[in-house]
């Protein structure tokens, strides 16, 4: 290799290296100020919890969908599994009566479907776009008919104790959780096999398989994991709801994919990482709290929400364009 | 002493062609054997079935005297067998560490150990005497010369007996080579029995102590390099074929106006200061090692790559070719060497592939946007006989045709469409021998007729045989252009840089 | 590069595939009626196949748009939005006397044209994948028809209207006018994708992009035509599925992005692009829309129904799967 490049230690080449990260975190400063301006609480402690808290559910998710897409791969699952392991814990709740068979259901359940859409993906090679798709479908369905659509209580008081501070005053189990999917997140894409493999697959699946890597079951298990979190998910929700609710979830998916896609992760996989991840949640986190703070009404919600989002996207690609010609031209061919 | 590694009697037919015929290769430990062979001559075939990827129709695999059965890359692999492509297998995502332990980490209970890693891979590359390389960089920045001794490297390191390197110096200068065969020689003295798969001739007769010889799938020579010389090769490797294929005659090109120009044609890193000129009814012949540039610039001349700076004339006036949009609307037409990414419709029909460019003109009127599929047939029907596509019918689609089959059919593309100037990048790479000559023929008619052709090869015995005039290219720059016909070394040499007696 | 592997039994599996490629699933359909037949003396009479035709009639013209666009490796999952948009401003226009119905008709088309249009802009200037990109437009969509359903009160009752009634009801001899409307969109498709420039450009920009670009193509041009083209038969799918219903609520719509994507892949569409066909579409959607019918005829609940269109969508992808010959 060259000898290193005195470019390369310029103040240049460091700020166009991670521009796309710059240009985000610029985007939710903006954000942040404009909401600021029509809510001086919105910077407050209590907001910025409530932030975290509401968002619990989308942070636990987006870990798995980290996996996903650095892997080249999409889940648009979530949401629905979501809803139809809650109304199926829900039911199993108001049937014997026990939180612990609930909430394992829940979970085994999610787990279940991820292993399932898993294998239609890594083994009979069908697109995960339409393989998620349906999921999302099916699954919401299954959830709403057998709940008849109606929202089922659940009292009790292990759910209470999960959104209970026991520590400082505000850190509870909820909490706790969260961090430590995503801390472990974090290790295990950075320093386990199963992690390296995730990026070897994102950039190339047959090249990883002549390196003798069981590609197959490494994709298998990424989708399992995923799901898996998502039951994770859907269990903080129920906590936080103190019931399942049919309609919650919707455009659980979207957010998740453009948490994950907007903060760097390219979605043609290979490239990433949870700090990527860290800023899109952020991004995602402050756009959402900050309409409901507005009282934005649900209609012009949509409106503003999915325009912010493509605009951001556009964005995203445009910095990631001026990035990719500025690294072209600094390294030889 | 026996042989590490024995091929006996090897058969392996592809539809419509056979490509090994009774094909006999012995390796040695501690030998470095060459196989050398035209495009097309079955050298890929014979490897691809050592490196599991293929299995004979016929004949035996003996290693160590044993008889084995290859059926995957997996077992090759187990059974000491490694290969090194062209293209080569790393992931530009990871590090060099990275890429050389893909499936064979080192963990410490579930966690990875980077440091570990990192210092086997530096022992491993300082071992191979390749230097200056900070294992920590992820794979894209390093040039193809590097990562060609990085692949060898990763090979080297899961120890095998028999390692297979299938042309690794198409890209490299002549430094680059030495250091590869620095690192060869220290291999060897390792006991590993080594296969180079080259038509550079004087690299072969330099570097390698046997060699076999392939011709149209069967084996032509088996010799010790130093009792050869490179003209006894060189009639083994291309037989009669050699001789038949010269061009009839060297027509008179009128010089007065360049069909296109291209002046001082920059891009950083990649081309220097290009100038040159292409007339009518002549075949210019590009040629150069890979990455010097040639198929680079016509990228560009064609609107598919942008230049830093530069200027191109067709017809004496000044055009910006920003897309092969203007390019085709400017009389040009382009066929890449990567047909199979960047030139077949794969699931459409022969008669989509060659006529779907051109389908503006077969509206039923100006406006009305039908198309008169019956002329349209009619037409290509004609232009693919007189190609003679080989096809079911014209309907096929085009995944069903053989290498050499596709190759004319997206050549008929462009004919369909008369133009003026047509450049073929690597015309004949993958295609069988039949068919080869039929192209050498089409193009010399298509010269004949007035157009202007230019053909870019890494191949010198293509270029010799087809060029009127030949254009060699080296880091970027245009080397030296040559009207009369040199001799095979002298271009080779010229190719790589001449002076350092290599 | 190597030779292309073919043996010679490949070639008896390509040819059984390709008959079954072809035809495979318009045995599928005409099994399905076979079955229901049987079940019920009263499905083959000519009213009930052309009151079954009028039902899935909103999915059918929707789906010859997710036909291209899926052609071009891209998808749509915000054109139940779309009908929605278009559903609404015809019965705005016309319900506030701003102009008469086919006027009406023609804006709702043009605006929903616009909308593909942007689709467009999103997926191919700023190059963000289509799935993400139509989600999220999707919403946007959605914002705006809800927000002018608003001024409605959220509903907007339509059979006053000559027109919409005709289009409804009426009939062209003894065929009904909406059936005869999809028949000719179909005719129309059919003819554009295979026997017009633009058509054949359409295959080859979605079979192999770079390729496309390296003959002179205007890929970009093609593909954003494609999502107009989705824009512009949502918006015809909308404007029947308001004389189908006779008003326009917040519900009109939703979902049917998903019908026309389980039209498409049972039509043997590849998610890569380059391997649709509208009439294969269109048999897809006669599939889809008997199995919906058959479900609602006999009670089961529309979260049921979502089941069964899920389920739906995975059964056609993994027999797409197995029998559609792919080298090996």
């Amino acid at each position: 290799m060259k000898a290193i490049n005195s470019e390369k230690k310029g103040i240049r080449y460091l700020f166009i290296r991670s521009l796309d990260t710059y240009t985000l975190l610029a985007m939710t400063a903006i954000l942040t100020v404009f909401f600021l301006s029509q809510n001086p609480l919105f910077l407050s402690i209590g907001n910025l919890f409530n932030l975290i808290q509401q968002n619990a559910a989308l942070i636990i998710v987006a870990v798995g969908m980290t996996f996903v897409v650095i892997s080249g791969n999409i889940d648009l699952s979530s949401g629905s599994i979501i809803v139809f392991t809650s109304c199926l814990a829900g039911i199993i709740f108001s049937g014997t009566g026990s939180i612990w068979l609930a909430l394992a259901a829940c979970v085994a359940m999610a787990t279940a479907i991820g292993a399932f859409n898993g294998l239609l993906i890594s083994r009979l090679r069908i697109n995960p776009v339409i393989v998620t798709l349906s999921c999302m479908i099916w699954a919401r369905g299954l959830g709403l008919a057998v709940t008849n659509a109606s929202s089922i209580p659940i009292d009790s008081a292990v759910l209470t104790t999960i959104y209970q501070p026991f520590l400082f005053g505000f850190i509870n189990i909820s909490l706790v959780i969260v961090a430590a999917c995503f801390v472990l997140g974090w290790h295990l894409l950075k320093n386990t096999r199963f992690g390296r493999y995730t990026y070897a697959i994102g950039e190339n699946e047959n090249t990883t398989e002549q390196a003798g890597v069981n590609t197959k079951r490494v994709i298998w298990v990424i989708f399992i994991l995923a799901a898996f979190l998502m039951g994770l998910a859907s269990m903080v929700d129920l906590a936080r709801l103190g019931s399942s609710i049919p309609t919650i979830g919707v455009n659980m998916e979207l957010d998740a994919i453009v948490a994950v896609v907007i903060g760097g992760n390219k979605l043609s996989g290979g490239y990433g990482s949870f700090s990527k991840t860290l800023c899109g949640l952020l991004f995602m986190c402050i756009l959402s709290n900050g309409l409901s703070t507005l009282g934005v009404t649900d209609d012009l919600f949509f409106l503003i929400k999915g325009g912010i989002i493509l605009a951001a996207l556009a964005a995203q690609i445009t910095s990631n364009n001026v990035k990719s010609s500025y690294m072209r031209a600094i390294h030889a061919k | 002493m026996e042989p590490v590694l024995e091929m006996k009697g090897i058969y392996k037919r592809f539809t419509g062609v056979q490509a090994l015929k009774d094909v006999n290769l012995k390796l040695y430990a501690g030998e470095i054997h060459s196989l050398i062979g035209q495009n097309g001559a079955g050298k890929s075939t014979l490897m691809k079935i050592l490196s599991g990827n293929y299995k004979p129709d016929q004949g035996q695999i003996l290693l160590n005297g044993k008889p084995v059965e290859i059926g995957s890359t997996a077992e090759a692999a187990k059974l000491g067998i490694a290969i090194v492509y062209q293209e080569l297998s790393l992931l530009n995502n990871l590090s060099v560490a990275e890429n050389i332990f893909l499936g064979r980490e080192v963990t410490k209970g579930l966690s990875l150990s980077s440091k570990a890693m990192r210092a086997k891979t530096v022992q491993i590359l300082t071992e191979l005497g390749i230097q200056n390389i900070d294992v920590d960089q992820k794979l894209e920045v390093f040039p193809l010369a590097k990562k060609q001794l990085i692949e060898i490297a990763k090979a080297i390191s899961m120890k095998p007996s028999i390692l297979i390197l299938d042309e690794p110096t198409a890209a490299l200068t002549n430094e680059d080579t030495v250091r590869l065969f620095n690192t060869l020689f220290k291999l060897k003295e390792q006991g590993i029995a080594l296969v180079f798969i080259s038509h550079r001739l004087a690299e072969i007769k330099k570097y390698c102590d046997r060699g076999t010889v392939l011709m149209n799938g069967s084996v032509t020579a088996n010799v010790r390099m130093q009792d050869v010389s490179e003209l006894q090769i060189i009639e083994s490797m291309l037989g009669d074929t050699y001789k038949s294929f010269k061009r009839s005659e060297k027509a008179n090109i009128d010089r007065s106006r360049p069909f296109l120009a291209g002046k001082n044609i920059t891009l950083k890193d990649s081309l220097e200061d290009v100038s040159f000129e292409i007339y009518a009814g002549e075949i210019t012949g590009f040629t150069g090692l890979l990455g010097a540039g040639q198929d680079m610039l016509w990228r560009i001349v064609y609107g598919h790559a942008a230049a830093n700076s530069g200027e191109i004339y067709v017809k004496g006036r000044k055009c910006i070719i920003d897309r092969p949009l203007k390019a085709v609307q400017l009389g040009i037409g382009l066929l890449t060497e990567n047909r199979k990414e960047e030139g077949l419709f794969e699931s459409l029909s022969v008669l989509d592939n060659i006529s779907i460019p051109s389908l503006k003109m077969y509206r039923t009127a100006k406006a009305f946007p039908y198309i008169r599929v019956k002329k349209v047939k009619a037409d290509c029907m004609q232009i693919a006989q007189s190609v003679n596509i080989v096809m079911r019918n014209i309907f096929t689609p085009i995944k069903f045709l053989s290498g050499g089959n596709q190759q004319k059919a997206i050549l008929s593309r462009w004919l369909l469409k008369s133009l003026d100037l047509l450049v073929f990048i690597e015309p004949t790479r993958g295609v069988d021998v039949g068919a080869k000559s039929e192209i050498y023929r089409l193009l010399e008619n298509l010269a004949q007729k007035g157009k202007a052709i230019v053909v870019v090869s890494t191949d010198t015995t293509e270029i010799l045989g087809l060029s009127d005039r030949i254009i060699v290219m080296k880091d970027g720059r245009i080397r030296g252009v040559l009207d009369t016909t040199p001799g095979e070394e002298e271009l080779l040499r010229m190719v790589q840089g001449k002076e350092a007696a290599v | 590069m190597s030779e292309t592997g073919y043996s010679l039994r490949n070639t008896r599996r390509e040819a059984a595939s390709g008959f079954l490629g072809k035809f495979g699933i318009l045995i599928v359909a005409i099994l399905i009626c076979i079955a229901f037949s049987a079940a019920s003396d009263k499905f083959l009479t000519l009213d009930n196949m052309f009151n079954i035709f009028k039902q899935i009639s909103i999915v059918a013209v929707l789906s010859i748009g997710m036909t291209f666009v899926f052609l071009v490796g891209g998808m749509d999952l915000s054109a139940g939005a779309n009908i929605l948009l278009s559903a609404v401003v015809t019965g705005a226009l016309i319900t506030s006397k701003i102009m008469p119905a086919i006027p009406a008709m023609i804006v709702a088309i043009l605006c929903c044209g616009a909308m593909g249009f942007i689709n467009g802009v999103f997926v191919e200037k700023f190059k963000i994948n289509p799935v993400i990109v139509t989600l999220g437009s999707q919403l946007a969509i959605k914002g705006i028809a809800l927000i002018i359903l608003r001024n409605y009160n959220q509903w907007i009752w339509m059979n006053k209207d000559e027109t919409l009634k005709f289009v409804n009801v009426g009939t062209i001899g003894p065929v009904p006018v909406i059936l005869v409307i999809v028949i000719v969109l179909y005719i129309i498709a059919y003819l554009l994708l295979i026997r017009t420039n633009y058509g054949r450009q359409v295959y080859a920009v979605g079979g192999n992009e770079k390729a496309a670009v390296l003959c002179g193509l205007k890929t970009v041009s093609v593909k954003m035509w494609c999502y107009i083209i989705c824009g512009i038969t949502a918006g015809m799918a909308g404007i029947i599925a308001a004389c189908r219903l006779g008003m326009v609520n917040t519900q009109v719509g939703n979902g049917m992005e998903f019908d026309a994507v389980t039209a498409v892949v049972l039509g043997g569409a590849s998610l890569k692009g380059g391997e649709a066909n509208v009439l294969k579409t269109l048999v897809g959607a006669v599939i889809v829309g008997l199995i919906m019918n058959f479900l609602t005829l006999n009670g089961v609940h529309p979260n049921f129904q979502k089941v069964v269109t899920g389920g739906f969508i995975l059964l056609a992808a993994i027999i797409n799967r197995l029998t559609i010959y792919r080298k090996a």
